[in-house]
């Protein structure tokens, strides 16, 4: 299987975008299909990999959009440190309890403006599901992914469509809170799983 | 009794439909939001006193294949419902397909049991009237929320009732026996998908603007076949502007 995701890798390389996801999936892969590391090490490591190819800088604007304006300074970096976690851990248990064997990446795909779609395939136990990673160059030159598309569905748009219902009616703190409290749930739930 | 009460409810429902052609829809349109909302409830409800244990019982004694397999079977029924609407998307290719897959599948596939079609590289191509309306230009209309069933919206829920009259067992089988096939069917696929539901509840700040904005997603992904690669509205990409109010 390793060897399959490094020969994905090595097939696709002619553009930096493509090259990237195509490294983070083998890295993903690998991770997880390592027998010697325990849960907890499983989980770090893929979350460690994805925070660094995540854009933390546009992503939490991206799905607060026009209610942005509304956060001041500390609660725009308390929410980003909060959404991060809350992201990061979805995206594990998703990855964790569907039983990946293989990412196929497929092609990429340069977007008006500038931002590049990475199509990839993740093979399944029993299915496929198409995984679309939406890419934009970082001040610092480096690709980074500025949002998800499973199944078609993306995930900036979805939670902007969450963030946006709630903002209706709460208050930007009342949000943060219910984004921690989220995560403190999750977290127990994880730890009640691997019984920890 | 059951065709005419269909084909009167689909007559009635068309000028509501074709009256919402065209235009750019966002997928938070949802005039009827309080009812909506009072539907989620309900069957959040019903999932989890009812359904969830019923499809985690199912889970638990019914072999993975097996669920494998009932799903290859109800879907194989299927197989008049997406030829026509292949069809009518001008898709004769992928209609043939379809064709192709039911011969195989309900010959050498066991009745359908097995979906020996895709494992010789014949893909599936599901698709169903309220797929054929998008195609055609139709917007989706309000968001609705069905009893039990969950999701649709105008376009969709109408294209439901049209795509029962391709569906040969609505003909054929006794009402009781249909019913109890479709319940089989119904906590068989709840059974494959709990990963899958754990996950959405799991992720979820606001479950009731999740559901419908992904539904929304996901139906406009499978009116473009799936080959939409990127959002529609590429402004979703657009920086907004930081300063505060």
């Amino acid at each position: 299987m390793i060897a399959f995701a490094l020969f994905a890798c090595a097939a696709v390389q002619e553009e930096p975008p493509v090259q990237r996801i195509a490294e983070l999936s083998a890295s993903v892969l690998t991770t997880l299909q390592d027998k010697e590391l325990s849960a907890r090490a499983k989980r770090e490591q893929f979350e460690t990999a994805l925070k660094e190819s995540v854009d933390w800088n546009i992503v939490p604007k991206l799905v607060l959009a026009r209610n942005l304006k509304k956060f001041d300074d500390g609660q725009r970096e308390r929410f980003v440190a909060s959404f991060q976690q809350h992201l990061v851990h979805t995206y594990w248990t998703n990855t964790d309890s569907f039983s990946l064997r293989a990412i196929d990446v497929q092609r990429g795909r340069e977007e008006s403006n500038g931002d590049w779609s990475v199509v990839t395939q993740f093979q399944l136990e029993g299915s496929n599901s198409s995984v679309v990673y939406r890419m934009r160059k970082d001040d610092a030159g480096k690709w980074m992914i500025i949002d998800v598309l499973v199944e078609g569905v993306s995930l900036v748009a979805n939670f902007r469509s969450q963030f946006q219902s709630l903002l209706s009616s709460d208050t930007p703190d009342d949000v943060i809170q219910q984004l921690e409290e989220k995560n403190a749930e999750s977290e127990a739930k994880y730890r009640e799983r691997e019984g920890e | 009794m059951r065709r005419p009460t269909w084909a009167l409810a689909a007559l009635l429902l068309l000028p509501a439909i074709v009256g919402c052609a065209s235009g750019d829809q966002r997928s938070d349109f949802d005039p009827l939001e309080d009812y909506n909302r009072a539907i989620f409830f309900l069957n959040s409800g019903l999932d989890m006193i009812l359904f969830e244990p019923l499809a985690t019982g199912w889970d638990f004694f019914v072999p993975d294949p097996v669920q494998d397999s009932l799903s290859n079977f109800f879907t194989n029924l299927m197989f008049p419902v997406y030829f026509v609407n292949n069809l009518l998307q001008g898709e004769p290719g992928y209609a043939f397909d379809e064709l192709g897959r039911f011969i195989i599948n309900s010959t050498v596939g066991g009745a359908g049991f097995t979906d020996i079609a895709a494992k010789w590289g014949i893909e599936p191509h599901r698709e169903d009237f309220g797929q054929t309306l998008g195609v055609w230009g139709v917007d989706p209309g309000p968001f609705f929320m069905l009893p039990v069933l969950g999701p649709t919206n105008f376009r969709d829920g109408f294209g439901f009732v049209v795509d029962g009259f391709a569906a040969p067992q609505n003909y054929f089988l006794d009402p009781a026996i249909l019913g109890a096939a479709s319940g089989v069917n119904f906590i068989n696929e709840k059974s494959r998908n709990l990963k899958l539901i754990e996950a959405f509840k799991e992720s979820a700040l606001d479950p009731y603007v999740a559901l419908r904005d992904a539904y929304f997603q996901k139906r406009q992904d499978d009116v473009a076949n799936g080959q939409s690669e990127s959002p529609k509205e590429e402004s979703l990409y657009d920086m907004p502007e930081e300063d505060e109010e």
